[in-house]
């Protein structure tokens, strides 16, 4: 086993990988930066590399830098985190050059995979269906339309280089393409740095469906069942459960076994995610491969009791997966309440600023991942994710039941959040009978929040009343001065 | 019981006469036009049953034949919030409220007493301008005005609030005066109208986009207090006159209630964000500092760039004076200057304490600030800052670079106590412009001169860009932590609180203008 | 009469409007089965209770005549009027005197990267004027109004704030 970790990572999930790596023994270093020196995750960290950040760009995008960090500080590992370089050929690939272990895929796999073209042409060489799509890479408007009018509208145009729901665009009339190109590209430049895109066929209203997969160095592979990721806006997750209602057990085998052959086929050894479109038929087609934990990975752990960051740690270092598939099975349910910095009255626009307060009830079945505690600044250069409440029941009614009173019981002050969206799904009749899909938010919900009866009057009246009391004041308040002193000093002229 | 004899019964059928005046026609008359009448806006103003009338019963002057009393004009004296203040509110039911010589009388009555007895005054005005039957008397009625508020400038507050039209040469009492209120909508302020704008510029313009409040409120400056209906307006002026002395002998009122601190003080110490070049409100810091509830700002909406408002510490009423990094990064402008000058005046005056929170990377450059006057016009803050002798304190929050930390009364300006956090950068410049000019040739001659650039910036902020070298060299009195800060300014300002300064005798200075 | 003191019915303008008495600077509660309710005060915290629902809520600004209350997580903005004033209001906008603000704002803080139309464009509602880049995302700010674009107040490349104006409309 490894001795010592550096996390090339920040916020909640530095914190998830370090109670992880120091629960195994492993001496954890997280980097401290100007941008953010008191953030939380540092107090989880064993050692603190302090660093001033490069105005233009920030440390956890710089290999060059991470590695000498590395280097100097004599560390043996590197864990990425989401986000950032864990899906970088050049991270990985550099880690292997300087003899340091890198805990996720090959530079090759993540490359493969990470471009959405060749990812596709895999899993339609391993079986896998595959949405009618362009075959090349689109570097210019004109080969954008072509393709487009070739493959019909709907169509969804993506970035290559992209996730996360970045850099993406779904063109529904020809009409359309000029704009949303344009979007598309600026989008795919800022974020990623490539402006390449491809083109798909788009399906309305699919469900999303991923599997979870993790394989060793020695050909041990298992699948650890699927997520359910549908409720999304703007291809961003919001939400997500595991297992998802509508995969029989059939289904569940038949697309753990395709994920787990497509891993084959690129010669996989670590944690994975493989994502799926479900269509109206139960149809499903494959939709791209993630090689690194995901945000969601927390309500697999609650359904099978297994430490996914443990688990992908002894990978790394060569260890044999101890698991088989029959070792493992689902028990109960797990739902992923991602709280973000969001104003939904207001088409979820990012709200950032300062928690003045944010308290979550106390119960065994609920875990909160965070990076933020009560007082800390969001600032608007991040991810405007600020908690994650992972809720774990029995069966699904239970968690759903669970999920809403750990929901009332939240408090957060300070700043508008996600919380009054996720009452307005959990009680949603299309959420409990799991018939959603990723057009939920939009088709399905005429406010993106949860709204009682006679709660706007009842603001209304509250409103008033303080305005009342204010105003009390500036009718009715006495001011006094403590004795007048302009007729002793006017007085005293007269002599 | 009511008295019989003839004399009372004149006396009461007089009385009859202007109690009929306000009948439901003349009040109907202004609501049409969204307005409120004269004597509805002086019984919101002060408080319940206490204004005074004087001079109801004149009557206009020359060949004017008309049963109404008053002349378009009522003027009195009453309490707000339980102190004396005299005021006079123009009518616009009775010739459009045009100043004719006796309405210009009354007025100056009003004035002359406010000043001797050293009470605030307060003039609502809705007025059509000068009365032209009246010819070079209401030309001389506006001049004697005029006169007055000048007499009375620095002496008592003025206040103006704007309820109608003002055109042509009325705008220039309330211009003289400390404080300009405005309503939406309903009023309007220009030197020439939209009908002159047109003839001479062929410039087609309405009367709310050429003068109207939210205008003035934040383009011009001419109004510093914008509120949406006229009983807001008026509120307004009783809640302004909670913070202000009656006159400049006196000291600023104390409040009845209890001062409550800042809930949440521990905040302070993270509301500075972590990056330098990431905004943040400033309003945030100050509400974490004064007296819960307690600021009130001046001139919101104008050159936001710079905050000035009242505000209390431990009950007693301050100015404050605070940069503004969350607009234009906080920098120093033409109006921006000319706005904290004229407050800083006006505390000074009128023996109000100021404090400055400051966070300022400059002033802002370009051709057009140089060729609209930034010397001349930026020199105004200073000059405003060095002059005042009441109570001045600064806390550098963050940047203090250059000619701009020498403005924000800094130490040798005559700021009494200069304190910092230990997130204060004070330097000649920002960490960018110096490694410039510092290291120009190493930059020009490296291979990786980026790199180098990040490594000079990151020394420069270690060893220059901090509060240490300043607090060393005593330009800074202490550095304090920003959780003690409330503390800190509650016991420095009680140690200035009898502070004297004793100046040259001279009419005046020469202050840029 | 017109003092707040006094006054018997405010106007509460947010979403929805409501019209509710006052007396002595307190909401009266309505007398009438339908809308009865209670009102509470705690600390910060206001507790109204309707027949058996209870909203418990706190204000999160109030400014002049403008206050915003959060409930549930859920905010609200409302505008507080007399009723007088409120019908002296009516009046005006029948006479067309007042005009609404015309101003594009931004929705976020963020970075302009784009900016899509010049002054003088003819704009429709809907139209793309500029893109506000925030949190990575590319977001479109569109015309809220048919009209002609005035001064455009953001060069791209420039950072704005909440609220800050990018377009002047005509």
């Amino acid at each position: 086993m490894i001795k010592s970790l550096l996390i090339a990572n920040r916020g909640e999930i530095a914190i998830r990988i370090a109670s992880t790596a120091r629960k195994m023994g492993i001496k954890v270093y997280c980097i401290q930066t100007n941008r953010e020196a008191n953030a939380l995750y540092l107090e989880y960290a064993d050692e603190k590399i302090s660093l001033e950040e490069n105005p233009n760009g920030s440390i956890f995008l710089n290999v060059e830098e991470l590695i000498r960090l590395t280097k100097e500080c004599g560390v043996e590992a590197i864990h990425p985190g989401y986000g950032f370089l864990s899906e970088s050929p050049y991270l990985a690939s550099r880690c292997k050059d300087e003899g340091i272990l890198f805990i996720g895929p090959t530079d090759k796999a993540i490359y493969t995979m990470g471009n959405k073209g060749m990812a596709r042409n895999i899993a339609e060489s391993s079986g896998i269906p595959v949405l009618a799509g362009s075959t090349t890479n689109i570097t210019n408007f004109k080969d954008a339309k072509k393709w487009a009018d070739k493959i019909g509208y709907p169509v969804i145009m993506k970035a290559v280089a992209g996730g996360g729901g970045k850099g993406m665009r779904i063109v529904r009339a020809q009409e359309e393409m000029e704009l949303l190109y344009k979007l598309v590209v600026n989008e795919a430049k800022a974020a990623f740095n490539d402006a390449s895109l491809l083109i798909e066929k788009y399906i309305e209203s699919p469900k999303h469906i991923e599997i979870q997969i993790l394989a060793d160095q020695y050909g041990n592979a298992i699948h650890l069942f699927e997520r359910e990721c549908s409720i999304q806006r703007k291809h961003q997750k919001l939400m997500e459960e595991a297992p998802s209602m509508v995969l029989s057990n059939e289904m569940r085998t038949q697309m753990g076994e395709m994920a787990l052959y497509l891993c084959k086929q690129i010669d996989y050894h670590t944690l994975g995610t493989v994502e799926f479109l479900l269509d109206k038929d139960n149809r499903f087609y494959f939709l791209e491969m993630n090689t690194r934990v995901q945000v969601e990975h927390p309500i697999t752990e609650c359904i099978t009791g297994i430490d996914l960051i443990e688990q992908q740690i002894r990978v790394a270092v060569g260890e044999k997966l101890k698991l088989r598939q029959q070792d493992v099975s689902i028990e109960g349910w797990a739902i992923e309440l991602r709280i973000n910095a969001e104003d939904v009255q207001s088409d979820f626009s990012p709200a950032p600023g300062i928690i003045e307060k944010m308290e979550f009830p106390d119960y065994n079945y609920l875990r909160v991942d965070s990076g933020f505690v009560s007082g800390k600044l969001i600032p608007p250069v991040f991810d405007s994710m600020i908690a994650k409440l992972i809720i774990c029941g029995d069966n699904r009614q239970q968690t759903i039941e669970r999920a809403i009173d750990v929901i009332n019981k939240t408090v957060i002050k300070g700043i508008k959040t996600t919380i009054p969206f996720f009452k307005s799904v959990l009680n949603h009749p299309d959420f409990i009978d799991g018939t959603y899909n990723t057009s939920f938010i939009t088709d399905k919900l005429n406010k993106p929040f949860y709204q009682e009866e006679d709660e706007e009057k009842a603001a209304a009246i509250i409103a008033l009343q303080a305005y009342l009391k204010e105003n009390q004041d500036i009718e009715s308040n006495l001011v006094h001065e403590d004795s007048s002193a302009w007729a002793s000093k006017m007085r005293s002229k007269l002599f | 019981m009511k008295d019989n004899r003839i004399q009372f019964q004149k006396y009461a059928a007089r009385n009859e006469q202007l109690a009929a005046q306000y009948n439901k026609a003349y009040f109907e008359k202004q609501h049409k036009k969204g307005k409120l009448t004269a004597r509805e806006r002086v019984e919101i103003l002060f408080d319940e049953e206490s204004f005074e009338e004087i001079d109801a019963y004149v009557k206009p002057a020359g060949d004017i034949v008309t049963n109404i009393y008053g002349d378009g004009v009522i003027c009195g004296h009453g309490k707000i919030n339980g102190r004396k203040v005299f005021a006079y509110a123009q009518d616009f039911t009775f010739m459009g409220g045009s100043l004719g010589s006796v309405h210009a009388d009354k007025i100056m009555k009003v004035q002359d007493m406010a000043l001797s007895m050293g009470h605030p005054i307060i003039g609502l005005i809705d007025s059509g301008g000068a009365r032209i039957q009246d010819g070079v008397a209401s030309l001389a009625g506006y001049a004697g005005i005029f006169h007055r508020n000048v007499k009375s400038s620095g002496v008592i507050p003025q206040i103006s609030v704007i309820l109608g039209p003002a055109a042509g040469g009325a705008v220039y009492s309330p211009a003289l005066t400390d404080f300009v209120f405005m309503c939406r909508h309903t009023a309007y302020m220009f030197v020439t109208g939209p009908d002159v704008v047109k003839e001479v510029l062929n410039e087609e313009i309405s009367s709310e986009n050429l003068g109207g409040a939210d205008i003035h409120g934040s383009k011009s400056g001419v109004a510093q207090f914008v509120y949406d209906d006229e009983e807001h307006t008026l509120l307004g002026v009783r809640k302004l006159l909670q913070y202000l002395p009656s006159n400049n002998v006196d000291m600023p009122p104390l409040s009845k209630q209890e001062a409550v601190a800042p809930e949440n003080p521990a905040n302070l110490s993270v509301l500075i964000p972590e990056e330098a070049n990431i905004p943040y409100d400033m309003l945030d810091i100050l509400k974490n500092l004064v007296d819960k509830n307690s600021f009130f700002e001046v001139a919101e909406d104008f050159a936001a760039n710079i905050i000035i408002g009242f505000a209390r510490l431990q009950n007693k009423v301050l100015g404050i004076v605070a940069n503004q990094p969350k607009v234009l990064a906080g920098v120093l402008d033409i109006n921006s200057s000319e706005k904290a000058a004229r407050f800083v005046r006006f505390c000074d005056a009128f023996n109000i304490p100021i404090l400055v929170l400051e966070d300022v990377p400059g002033f802002l450059p370009g051709s057009h600030q140089e060729h609209v006057g930034i010397i001349r016009r930026g020199a105004k803050l200073l000059y405003a800052f060095s002059e005042a002798s009441v109570p001045k304190i600064t806390v550098i929050v963050r940047k203090a670079y250059g000619g701009a930390y020498i403005v924000m009364n800094s130490k040798n300006m005559g700021g009494d106590f200069n304190f910092a956090w230990p997130t204060a950068e004070i330097a000649v410049m920002g960490p960018e412009g110096a490694v410039k000019i510092l290291n120009r040739k190493e930059l020009a001659t490296s291979d990786d001169a980026e790199a180098l650039k990040l490594k000079l910036i990151s020394e420069y902020k270690e060893n220059i860009a901090n509060p240490y070298i300043a607090d060393e060299k005593g330009y800074i009195d202490e550095v304090i932590d920003p959780l003690y800060t409330r503390k800190k300014l509650i016991s420095a300002f009680e140690a200035l609180e009898n502070k004297f300064m004793e100046k040259n005798a001279k009419k005046h200075g020469n202050m840029p203008l | 009469m017109i003092r707040l003191k006094k006054n018997k019915k405010f106007v509460v303008s947010g979403e929805n409007t409501f019209t509710l008495k006052t007396q002595d600077y307190n909401v009266l509660s309505s007398r009438t089965r339908k809308d009865k309710f209670t009102l509470q005060k705690n600390d910060d915290n206001y507790m109204v209770s309707f027949n058996n629902e209870h909203f418990v809520g706190e204000v999160a600004e109030l400014k002049q005549n403008k206050c915003t209350v959060i409930v549930n997580g859920n905010t609200y903005s409302f505008t507080i009027d007399t009723e007088a004033s409120f019908q002296r209001k009516e009046s005006l906008i029948k006479n067309n005197q007042l005009k609404l603000n015309a101003n594009v704002e931004a929705p976020m803080p963020g970075k302009i990267t784009e900016i899509l139309i010049a002054q003088g464009s003819q704009v429709e509602k809907g139209t793309a004027l500029l893109l506000l880049e925030a949190m990575k995302m590319q977001n479109q700010i569109l015309s809220h109004q048919t009209g002609t674009v005035g001064k455009i107040r953001v060069r791209t490349g420039e950072s704005v704030m909440v609220n800050q104006v990018l377009i002047e409309m005509e």
